[in-house]
């Protein structure tokens, strides 16, 4: 184990696994999305290819690689062609520090969580730049927007990390998952959901801003501006957007179940110390239900709630959740110096 | 990590920070400008991690090259300039002054630090060693924080109060603008920001 190159293809098998994995998740990620869609709405939804139309997304990968690749006129070249690269890399990236299993992850970074939210900001050069390269006015008004809204739910979301790491006293994901844990059911309300209700509630929100998904997806919003910053985007460098941003949503649940949902621990079984393979097994099952749960509350809250408009996103952002999460960030630190367990005193 | 793979990534580092940063000055469309900072502050922050100061080299880019740089972007795409709008190049006359004083502070700077107490106490002691001993725990939030707060705290206090002058100023020229636009219709008053963006 101690030999660096054993210990290099290790972490090359692990990096190709959860690329391999991520890029898997996100066709089937599409299809639940359009099958839940068409449940909400009480529609069929794709049915047709496949059994149960499972095969759909494949026949949409078809379709869009075989699309003609369309650079518009008076488009900057390098830069249209940097852009769907600038957003999927990022999401990518970040996702290799989240633990999916007992200390199991691709990057091991004594500053984990600072990474992921450094890397992770990164993708809104994507969607700037693209906005900007393609010489369309919406697709400008999309990319400006997409910057716009970044940095103000940026804020807002290191705010409520920052509690997480003021209550944990560390930055490693690992360790913060442990402290989270305790036996019994009852030990479910030492997950930082119930420790720190302000910080996750701004956390998760932050997070669908993050992410352009709906109700906050105002840098594509089609009703004022066709697609936004992809509307001249076609064929796989549309696709690369697209993934791109489903691999940033599936980051950002890796990192919300991490931080508030206990991760990859669940209260009724004990982590062991020295894990065996079905531990891991075991740690990453719960790991991946508790990502599907969260990707399906995703789905929800988009086909369920309509659009903000813009300038009540700014407000709402800039005057609500920055004082609420600051608020929080006092009250922390008040608990804290007083030694309170925060709102749920445990036995 | 081995000196030898240390060196090549400073190296890739060193030029990669050199090289965008002339492009910074010399590309005559702001975005590329603005891109090529980006990549500035990128290389910067991995040499601050090759020195052991990862938290600094993750602020660096957290800060500059993630928070500052899309606010910069945001400025130049809201302005939008494209290539008519962009004034005339300066004259050779203005270029050589400006290469002058480049040139100049080059010389005082690398004169001043090769002469400082640090580099001076460091030749004393021998060669300079291509990879200085530090703790293990050098660079970490730990130390960082405890540095910053038990040496520094003055200072740490003094930046803070400047920030908040800032916020201040921004803050009345902003109620300023709103001021003057009283008359206008109340859609304008109700967000930050412009609603048509």
């Amino acid at each position: 184990m101690t030999d660096p190159t054993y210990a290099i293809l290790i972490a090359m098998l692990k990096a190709v696994i959860i690329f391999g994995v991520l890029l898997q998740i996100v066709p089937l990620l599409v299809y639940f999305e359009r099958r839940i869609c068409a449940w909400i709405q009480d529609r069929i939804g794709p049915n047709r290819v496949g059994p149960v139309g499972i095969l759909q997304p494949l026949a949409d990968v078809i379709k869009l690689a075989f699309k003609e690749d369309l650079t518009p006129q008076g488009a900057d070249k390098w830069i249209y062609r940097l852009a769907p690269v600038l957003v999927y890399a990022p999401a990518v990236l970040a996702f290799t520090v989240i633990p999916v299993g007992i200390d199991l992850q691709v990057a091991t970074f004594d500053i984990g969580v600072i990474f992921l939210f450094t890397i992770s900001g990164f993708s809104v050069y994507g969607l700037a730049f693209g906005g900007w390269a393609s010489n369309n006015k919406y697709s400008l008004l999309g990319g400006l927007r997409a910057s716009a809204q970044m940095i103000s739910y940026e804020v807002a979301m290191g705010l409520s990390i920052i509690a997480i790491l003021m209550t944990a006293e560390t930055v490693d994901l690992n360790e913060i998952v442990r402290q989270q844990w305790a036996a019994g059911t009852l030990g479910l309300l030492e997950w930082n959901l119930f420790q720190q209700p302000i910080a996750a509630v701004v956390f998760m929100i932050a997070a669908f801003a993050e992410t352009n998904r709906l109700p906050f997806d105002l840098a594509e919003c089609e009703a004022e501006l066709i697609g936004g910053f992809h509307t001249e985007y076609t064929g796989l460098k549309f696709a690369t957007f697209f993934m791109g941003e489903y691999v940033a949503m599936i980051t950002m649940s890796g990192l919300m179940i991490t931080l508030f949902l206990g991760g990859w621990s669940v209260p009724w079984v004990e982590i062991p110390t020295d894990p065996s393979i079905i531990d891991m097994a075991l740690s990453v099952g719960f790991f991946t239900v508790k990502l599907f749960a969260l990707l399906f509350f995703y789905i929800w809250t988009r086909w369920t709630l309509p659009r903000f408009r813009y300038d009540q996103l700014m407000r709402i952002g800039w005057k609500v959740f920055i004082p609420v999460s600051l608020a929080n960030l006092g009250l922390t630190a008040i608990a804290g110096v007083l030694g309170w367990k925060w709102l749920i005193p445990l036995p | 990590m081995s000196p030898g793979i240390e060196q090549l990534f400073f190296g890739i580092a060193a030029v990669v920070a050199t090289v965008s940063s002339l492009l910074v000055v010399t590309r005559r469309n702001p975005i590329y400008s603005a891109m090529f900072l980006i990549v500035m502050f990128a290389a910067v922050s991995v040499i601050f991690m090759l020195l052991d100061a990862t938290f600094l080299g993750f602020m660096q880019l957290l800060v500059y090259a993630g928070a500052i740089m899309v606010l910069y972007l945001f400025v130049i795409m809201l302005i939008n300039p494209r290539e008519g709008d962009l004034p005339e190049e300066s004259g050779v006359t203005e270029k050589s002054f400006a290469a002058g004083v480049a040139l100049l502070i080059f010389s005082l700077l690398s004169f001043a630090i090769s002469h400082s107490n640090e580099v001076e106490r460091l030749s004393s002691l021998g060669p300079i060693p291509l990879i200085p001993e530090v703790s293990a725990s050098h660079g970490t939030i730990r130390a960082f924080g405890l540095e910053l707060f038990q040496k520094h705290l003055l200072v740490f206090e003094l930046t803070s109060v400047l920030v908040l002058v800032g916020i201040i100023g921004a803050v009345h020229l902003a109620s300023r603008g709103r001021k003057d636009r009283t008359t206008a219709s109340s859609e304008a008053r109700e967000g930050m920001v412009n609603p048509d963006v």
